[in-house]
């Protein structure tokens, strides 16, 4: 009995090793990865902004897989029990507007977008915010480039402040600044100025400092202060998704399109102005 | 003849004599006089034996054995007596039997150390059944069906013990004292016995782990319990990044912890790389992978119950270790042979000296050093963002035993375990050196976390037939992140300054009071029974300077009941049934937990086996990744709303077959999960902005699957082969159109491959493990979007989740130990480790973003998709000795 046993030990002692070898051999040829799953891919991009008090146009419909525009959709706005088609833009490959002066985009209503397309319906809605209260600012005049004087110290007149209500820091907000010259005047910062990257996200500040950094030419300015949606300030963030597992997965993008992807949104803004000069 | 039971001073004897022509019993009387040992033995056996032997510096064991040689006798040692009888096939063999269907019981010892061995095996030879004993040690063999039955003793790790019983054997408060495999190593003759490493366990879905033998497996530090579990089937062997155990289709959150039976809830150190426990101060390892009983609830995966060792009872010992990360130390200190204390420590010298070894694992586990554009205005340029990493753990386990009488046991055990890191980023930048006009910044975080934990425990064995243990404990886990960000702009002599604080902190508070109860009311029963009484206080907050950004604090009461009765039915069959219900305060329901299990054996060698139960668990784990920055997962208390209860069903059906050699096993699997949580958060690349940016969405997990275990015990030569076929799907109502999708954690195949072979004084071991590739989402389209201001943004698509897999996992490890003595006193090891043998790149996870490359048109949109690899080729050397 005990010499069996010895013998199957032995024999075991020679399975183990032949099949670490060969189970070696086996898998360090490793396999292709399967090709994924990507699902149905035959769905629309939506880019619809509103904005409050102004005409709807510049809706773009576009396929999900290859980004070609779509030009021959049914694009249709729904608004207080009222249905808005929309016809394409010409020339403009996948834009489309609304002709007629029925549709008014105001404060405070809902509007839902309908798009049908590879005999889908893709749709998503808004409510149109209130526009920024009490925009103010500090000067209106800001002067800009390198100081005439190089040895005098940098003061509040490079300087602009503006400043809203937000309170508890609820709402989001965008700033756009925009040079309305015809033909403006370039600002010289020197060789080696890079321009910073201000602005180029939804704050839930109740206040902003322009600076002449920031802007690229001398003369008047507008300033635009959009109160934007928190269905928009979600296109700046990125979605993780973790499940217990420690490491991030990717999501799909933030989208408030159902069967769909992109975004409709609405906008309601404030607009004041400044002037850039020379020191 | 037997050297099993010899105490520590037995085998420590030499003898010289020279015996001429005297009779056996003169023999016996010198020895017992010159030498102070103590024989029992009839007379009548040893009549008219005449001895001629010379014997020179013989150890004891070899001069009886000379002495009897030829004698038709052997001797065995019992409580340190030596029993001088016939041999198995002698007269006593063909004694009648005089006792039937007694009960036997005693207490399991270390015959080095005098430590209790919980859950060691009592089986009576040639019959199907035996018992388990408890946690200190006792048990109760009933029914032993006569006096003449051998009673096998076994303990993995330990040379199994065969005790031939004879009508003068005593049968009540027996001390059997096992040997060590370690302590057997420069014994040739026992080079052929068992080393198991590990062991399947005596219930469905059970497995029983050894520390004293996990230094003969590959490891990067520290011997680790853990990592040791994951070469095993149904436990996955893949994600070396964690320590956590992913136990057929659970997550390591659902996998109750329970250390000296308190509740450890981070199990890691470095990360994940090693596991939280110190193999040094760890007796007994028993993890229940399904079917789990009764007993434990709570967590609905499996259950790793951790036995702290008590220290040595004999003789004060002293041992060290020291590797490329760390160094640890164990005392054990006996007073008076009734107190036991131990301590046992570790600590990364980390902080101190960065070796290759630890700047390897770290930018692993960091990346290298980031080029980022800090989001300050003003002419900048791009600034290394220079990293100063702090970082070390360590760890202390205490215990101290006191047995204040033959059936009393109390002992004090604490535990902490930390991590710490400290990060310091500075720059600075001179933007106009003619006016002196630039910045400082700097960002320092600090994080700690880890288990701290006590338990005071009383346990008596009232009877043969009755043994309770209560344990008064709290273990509490905290996990806590500060990030300061100074800037100053300082123009000349002026300057602004800008401080801002954020922080978060998880604090897990567990308190328990348990009382475990073991009745034999009948021979073929014993039930089990106990009261848990556990109180929760979680706090999860989070700030940003005066802002408080999330406040999750909750305190909620369990209170449970269990019953499980063990019956034997029919000689073969052993049937356990149980109930166990818990009372949750937080949701106030009462929550029903049936549990069941049974083995049938088929002769000698088969069995076959089922489980099935419920289970509830009531604490959440969120994972919030952040790399450099700790441990940021957070555990949150159910509240049956936004945080559900957690439950699941499981179901075991399995074969073994098992000889002394090897041991072939099978068990296949089913197990339910509902009350799963998928977060979803927004992350901003720059600011933390605050806003209701989290989601949670609730769904369910099926998991199933068959592990395939084939063992060699015996011999120069063993370890295992373990296969795992698995599959888990999720489903959430509002994620992936509500379809199936598989887990994160789903692999479908599963190879693992352990040799250990030794020879002479040294072991070498070779481990091999493969699984196939894990899921992940792998986008399904890119698209743009243009912003207010005239940006445009790329955006992602997913149409279906975890829709593909990562490549092959596969790594092959070695190691080789060396086994010396240190004089007569002490014992060493030096080694060395080979992890990732042929440097094979594995992958972590897989991060994907999209990016435009400033074309507008379609064939502009890329996607970046970086490979976030684990461990390559990474060698460690180790020096262990002990004293």
């Amino acid at each position: 009995m005990l010499h069996k046993n010895k013998n199957t030990g032995k024999s075991l002692s020679v399975i183990l090793s032949w099949i670490s070898v060969l189970a070696l051999l086996c898998f360090l040829s490793s396999c292709d990865p399967e090709e994924p799953d990507f699902g149905d891919l035959e769905k629309v991009v939506i880019e619809g902004y509103l904005f409050a008090d102004q005409p709807v146009e510049n809706i773009l419909v576009k396929r999900l897989d290859n980004q070609e525009p779509i030009s021959d959709a049914d694009v249709a706005i729904f608004s207080n029990d009222s249905i808005f088609l929309l016809s394409p833009t010409p020339n403009r490959p996948g834009r489309y507007h609304f002709e007629g002066n029925e549709l008014n985009i105001r404060q405070g209503n809902e509007y839902t977008i309908i798009v049908n397309y590879f005999d889908k319906t893709a749709f998503g809605s808004t409510i149109v915010p209130p526009p920024p209260i009490n925009l103010r600012q500090d000067k209106f005049v800001i002067k800009a480039g390198v100081p005439s004087n190089p040895d005098s110290v940098i003061d509040q007149e490079y300087f602009l402040g503006l400043a809203w209500e937000n309170q508890n820091a609820t709402n989001y907000f965008f700033l756009e600044i925009y040079n309305i010259e015809e033909n403006p005047e370039e600002i010289d910062f020197g060789e080696d100025f890079e321009r910073p990257q201000n602005f180029l996200f939804p704050v839930n500040n109740n206040f902003a400092i322009i600076q002449d950094t920031d802007l690229q030419y001398y003369g008047n300015h507008l300033v635009k202060l959009y109160r934007v949606n928190p269905e928009y300030v979600s296109l700046y963030f990125e979605i993780v998704s973790e499940n217990n597992q420690g490491t991030p997965s990717v999501e799909s993008s933030p989208s408030n399109i159902q069967n769909g992807a992109g975004i409709f949104t609405a906008f309601n803004c404030s607009i004041t102005g400044f002037q850039a000069v020379r020191d | 003849m037997s050297l099993v039971g010899l105490t520590q001073d037995y085998a420590e004897i030499r003898i010289t004599e020279k015996l001429e022509q005297q009779q056996l019993t003169e023999v016996l009387q010198l020895l017992g006089e010159k030498y102070n040992l103590k024989f029992a033995y009839d007379n009548s056996t040893l009549s008219d034996q005449e001895i001629n032997l010379s014997l020179t510096n013989e150890k004891l064991n070899n001069a009886l054995t000379k002495i009897l040689e030829g004698t038709g006798l052997e001797f065995t040692v019992l409580q340190s007596t030596i029993i001088i009888k016939a041999k198995a096939s002698g007269e006593i063999e063909s004694m009648s039997p005089t006792r039937f269907n007694f009960p036997l019981n005693g207490l399991i010892i270390d015959k080095q150390t005098g430590e209790s061995l919980p859950n060691s095996i009592i089986k009576i030879e040639g019959v199907l059944y035996g018992t388990v004993s408890n946690t200190d040690g006792y048990f109760t063999l009933l029914n032993v069906p006569s006096d003449t039955c051998t009673i096998v003793f076994s303990y993995l790790g330990y040379k199994t013990l065969r005790l031939k019983l004879d009508p003068f054997s005593e049968t009540q408060n027996l001390q059997i004292e096992l040997i060590s495999a370690p302590e057997m190593l420069n014994e040739v003759m026992i080079l052929d016995q068992a080393f198991r490493t590990v062991k399947s366990g005596n219930e469905p879905g059970q497995v029983a782990l050894n520390p004293t033998q996990l230094s003969s497996l590959p490891s990067l530090g520290e011997l680790d319990l853990l990592k040791t579990l994951q070469l095993l089937p149904g436990i996955s062997g893949t994600n070396e990044s964690s320590a956590g155990l992913f136990v057929r289709g659970g997550t390591p959150d659902q996998n109750l912890i329970l250390f000296d039976g308190f509740t450890i809830y981070y199990l890691d150190h470095f990360f994940g790389i090693f596991s939280a426990f110190n193999a040094n101060a760890v007796k007994d390892l028993q993890l229940y992978k399904t079917a789990f009983p009764a007993k434990y609830g709570e967590r609905v995966s499996s259950v790793v119950d951790i036995t702290g060792k008590s220290g040595n009872m004999n003789k004060p010992s002293f041992g060290m270790g020291l590797n490329l990360l760390s160094a640890n130390f164990t005392l054990e200190v006996p007073i008076k042979n009734k107190v036991s204390f131990l301590l046992a420590a570790r600590r990364s010298y980390t902080d101190v000296v960065q070796s290759p070894l630890y700047n390897s694992l770290f930018d692993n586990i960091s990346g290298e050093n980031e080029k980022v554009e800090l989001p300050i205005g003003g002419s900048r340029r791009f600034i290394n963002k220079e990293i100063d990493p702090n970082f070390y753990y360590f760890d202390i386990n205490g215990k101290i035993t006191y047995k204040p009488s033959e059936k009393d046991i109390l002992s004090f055990s604490y535990y902490q375990g930390r991590d710490k890191l400290k990060t310091n980023y500075n720059v600075g930048e001179i933007l106009d050196p003619d006016i002196s006009f630039g910045f400082d910044y700097s960002e320092n975080d600090a994080s700690e976390w880890g288990t701290e934990g006590f338990s005071l425990r009383w346990g008596r064995q009232w009877n043969k037939k009755f043994y309770s243990n209560i344990n008064l404990g709290k273990s509490e886990y905290i996990s806590e992140f500060e990030r300061n960000r100074n800037l100053r702009v300082y123009l000349d002599e002026e300057s602004q300054i800008t401080n801002t604080t954020f922080t978060e902190e998880n604090d897990v508070k567990d308190f328990m009071l348990r009382w475990d109860n073991e009745w034999n009311f009948h021979p073929n029963s014993k039930l089990e029974f106990g009261l848990l009484f556990n109180e929760n206080d979680i706090l999860y907050k989070v700030t940003s300077t005066d802002f408080e950004l999330a406040n999750l604090s909750d305190k909620g009461k369990q209170k449970s009941i269990y019953f499980q009765n063990t019956s034997r039915l029919f000689k073969k069959l052993s049937l356990s049934l149980g109930l166990r219900i818990n009372d949750f305060s937080l949701t106030e329901q009462y929550y029903f937990q049936p549990r069941g299990s049974l083995t049938y054996n088929i002769g000698k060698n088969i069995s076959l086996k089922a489980g099935a139960g419920k289970y509830y668990q009531f604490i959440n784990r969120v994972i919030s990744e952040s790399l450099f920055s700790s441990s940021r997962d957070f555990w949150v208390l159910t509240d049956g709303e936004n945080f559900p209860v957690i439950s699941g069903n499981h179901f075991l059906a399995g074969f073994a077959y098992e000889t002394s050699d090897f041991l072939f096993d099978i068990e296949a699997y089913w197990k339910s999960t509902d009350g799963l949580l998928e977060n979803l958060r927004l992350t901003e690349p720059f600011f933390e902005i605050p806003g209701p940016t989290e989601a949670f969405f609730t769904g369910d997990g099926v998991a199933r699957g068959i592990d395939f275990f084939l063992q060699k015990k015996t011999g120069k030569h063993t370890g295992w082969i373990g296969y795992s076929l698995a599959r888990v799907d999720h489903n959430f109502p509002q994620l992936n159109n509500g379809n199936d999708f598989p887990a994160l954690h789903d692999q479908r195949h599963e190879l693992k491959i352990v040799n250990m072979y030794g020879i002479k004084k040294w072991d070498f071991s070779l481990t091999w493990v493969y699984g196939s590739g894990r899921p992940y989402t792998s986008p399904s389209a890119i698209y743009d979007l243009n912003l207010l201001g005239g940006a445009q943004k790329p955006f992602l698509y997913v149409g279906v989740k975890n829709n593909t897999r990562l490549p092959d996992y596969h790594r092959l490890d070695f190691s080789a130990t060396y086994n010396y003595n240190i004089g007569k006193v002490g014992k060493g090891q030096v080694g060395l480790a080979l992890i990732n043998l042929y440097d094979r790149d594995n992958i972590k996870f897989r991060q994907i973003q999209g990016i435009s490359l400033g074309d507008n048109s379609p064939d502009g949109q890329r996607l970046i998709v970086a490979d976030v690899k684990l461990l390559g080729f990474t060698p460690n050397v180790f020096l262990n000795f002990k004293f």
